[in-house]
């Protein structure tokens, strides 16, 4: 389903008074090309798009509707959830939906979202209730208020010679902590009974990447500052970035044993960083790096989260992580550079991993960070999934949706990568609506020393076909006919292949949605 | 004493004067570090919820910086569970309680503790 980017062409196209002829021939395609565009028979992106979105005095970014192509392609799932079953929710009605009102358009997924969140927590209240965080935090603040009180009353009880100020001192304090207990316990009494529940919001990985996806994956800010540190800091190997840290910040750098789950351990208060001594090389000058972006650059991190307005400690906490990754990655991945050796490799994993020293997850989620305008690299979507099929991460950039609320099409070659351990397999893919993308996955291996030994991830990205020529994992594929591409669904619940023996869901029917060819 | 519950914190330092004892408050785990560095009390009545860094991890900064003679520690928390326990004896703590628990349990234990490093 494609973003109503044709339609707002034809608004702005008429409102500044513009001929189909006189635009098309402004921007050098067919005015049957640009008819077919206008109503949204033909994807558009790239060059072109910057191309028009100049002759309209638009900005490229709004003309994608970056964040519509989210609201429509969730939208699109949502419909096809057993929850809505019997509405008919047509493909079109999603896009107008979008198109005319984007907020109801949110607020239809903040309820699904909401839906979803409570269905999840009936399946699990059983087993979560001795690890839900709420649960956890209100026992612990109701067991210390218990604690104060029964102080309290202990010293009223076996203190008689108590002056009569602190005697008074004291009653209020255990007035006060009661009605602070009773306050407590009514909001745990709310949270076990449902009623007056709390206002259902995204996960903080689901904020996150939405924050991720409407900025398109690119934060010119921190790439600017990692362009900026880049001409001070050889960032070519960990000892140049130690003894930055250390002549810029005072921060030694210690390598020994593992430290624990992480690999990794800060010291704020001794200015120490212990990495384990078994991480390797481009593993250590990440982190390294991540620690100069958390130090040098606090104000652009906080700048960019706070810009983020996300709605919880724990989610401005693992965005911030998220965006100094994003900066170490920026520093040791310097853009220009990093773009041009990816399209002189034909985007050769392998070789940008030894020639930036990275491992597969890096490379592949710095080149989904290549939208620099003016200086975009191909459009790619990146996903992880992990054994089961659990999706840890995904944008998409190419024009394929990810899903969101469930697991992916098992056909996808994301999850064929775990039979190839190490691999980088590659697949060209057609899906329900005709539309052909190549992709590239591979496993990837936790470093040694990170605590992470014994989980599994694939990593997978991908892009248009038509941008197939500009990737070396499409030469032992069948370039010529892309009939046989594998045809694959985005999730079972909305793919219409009824053949399909990897079905794991019934399909659900979407009136409007693309005939099978 | 590292409370960041003020009343109970309160409530624990009225005891402990007292009971003779020359109490210090800090309501963090950076500020208890600190304060630790500059007083080097015989005991420290550790919280575990610390805001800043935790009680565990101000265990772990003073035995990083070297300090010496490392203080006892009573760690006081919330938590029932045993592997916060066996975490906070592996990590040496001398002793550890589990809230609710009674005042005068506590002083007690501190009052041993000190007698304890007293006699050693």
């Amino acid at each position: 389903m494609r973003a109503p980017i044709g339609q707002r062409i034809r608004k702005r196209r008429q409102e500044v008074a513009l001929s189909q002829v006189a635009l098309a021939a402004r921007v050098e395609i067919s005015p049957s090309y640009l008819n077919l565009i206008e109503h949204n028979k033909r994807a558009i992106g790239g060059t072109l798009l910057n191309r028009i979105a100049a002759e309209l005095d638009l900005d490229s970014r709004a003309l994608a509707g970056t964040e519509e192509a989210r609201l429509i392609a969730e939208l699109g799932e949502v419909a096809a959830d057993s929850a809505l079953d019997g509405i008919d929710l047509d493909q079109r009605e999603v896009s107008d939906i979008v198109a005319s009102s984007p907020k109801s358009a949110r607020a239809i997924l903040a309820l699904f979202r909401a839906y979803s969140e409570a269905r999840m927590r009936s399946d699990l209240i059983g087993e979560r209730l001795g690890e839900e965080s709420f649960l956890a935090e209100a026992s612990q603040q109701i067991l210390a208020l218990i604690t104060t009180i029964r102080s309290y009353s202990e010293i009223l009880k076996d203190h008689g010679d108590l002056s009569d100020d602190e005697r008074r001192r004291f009653v209020h304090t255990l007035v006060d902590e009661s009605e602070r207990l009773a306050a407590q316990a009514g909001d745990l009494f709310d949270f076990l009974g449902g009623r007056g529940a709390r206002r259902p919001r995204p996960s903080p990985r689901e904020e996150i990447e939405d924050f991720v996806s409407d900025r398109a994956n690119h934060f010119p800010r921190l790439e600017a500052a990692a362009e900026r540190l880049r001409g001070v800091v050889p960032a070519d190997d960990a000892a140049s970035l130690s003894a930055y840290l250390k002549d810029r910040h005072g921060v030694s750098v210690l390598r020994g044993p593992t430290q624990g789950t992480s690999g990794e351990r800060f010291e704020t208060v001794g200015k120490r960083f212990f990495l384990a001594d078994t991480l390797g090389q481009g593993s250590a000058r990440f982190r390294l790096a991540r620690l100069i972006g958390e130090l040098e650059f606090a104000d652009e991190l906080d700048a960019v989260t706070g810009s983020a307005n996300v709605s919880s400690a724990e989610t401005e906490k693992r965005l911030k992580r998220a965006l100094a990754n994003y900066f170490a990655a920026a520093l040791l991945m310097p853009y220009a550079p990093f773009a041009a050796a990816a399209s002189e490799t034909r985007h050769d994993i392998q070789r940008l991993g030894a020639r930036y020293n990275a491992g597969f997850e890096q490379v592949c989620h710095r080149l989904a960070t290549l939208r620099r305008q003016g200086a975009e690299g191909v459009p790619l979507h990146f996903l992880r999934a992990d054994i089961a099929g659990n999706i840890s991460k995904r944008f998409s950039a190419s024009g394929l949706r990810l899903p969101r609320y469930g697991g992916a099409c098992p056909r996808w070659i994301v999850h064929h990568a775990f039979v190839a351990p190490g691999r980088i397999v590659s697949q060209f893919v057609r899906l329900p609506d005709d539309e052909v993308y190549l992709f590239i996955a591979s496993t990837c291996t936790p470093p040694p020393g990170s605590g992470l030994f014994g989980s599994h991830h694939a990593v997978m990205i991908g892009a248009a076909a038509a941008n197939a020529d500009r990737f070396v994992y499409a030469d032992g594929l069948d370039r010529e006919n892309l009939d046989h591409a594998v045809p694959v669904g985005v999730t079972c619940r909305q793919c219409p292949r009824d053949d399909c023996e990897q079905r794991a869901f019934e399909h659900l029917p979407v009136p409007g949605a693309a005939p099978m060819t | 004493m590292a409370e960041d519950e003020r009343n109970l914190a309160e409530a624990l330092t009225f005891l402990m004067q007292r009971a003779g004892l020359d109490v210090t408050v800090a309501r963090d785990g950076p500020s208890t570090v600190e304060t630790a560095r500059r007083i080097k009390p015989d005991v420290i009545v550790l919280d575990i919820m610390l805001p800043g860094f935790d009680g565990f991890e101000v265990v772990a900064a003073l035995k990083n910086l070297g300090t010496d003679p490392l203080p006892r520690i009573i760690m006081l928390t919330a938590r029932g569970h045993e592997k916060d326990k066996r975490k906070a004896l592996e990590l040496g703590v001398d002793d550890y309680v589990t809230k609710p628990f009674s005042n005068r349990d506590v002083v007690e234990r501190v009052q041993a503790l000190i007698a304890r490093g007293a006699v050693e």
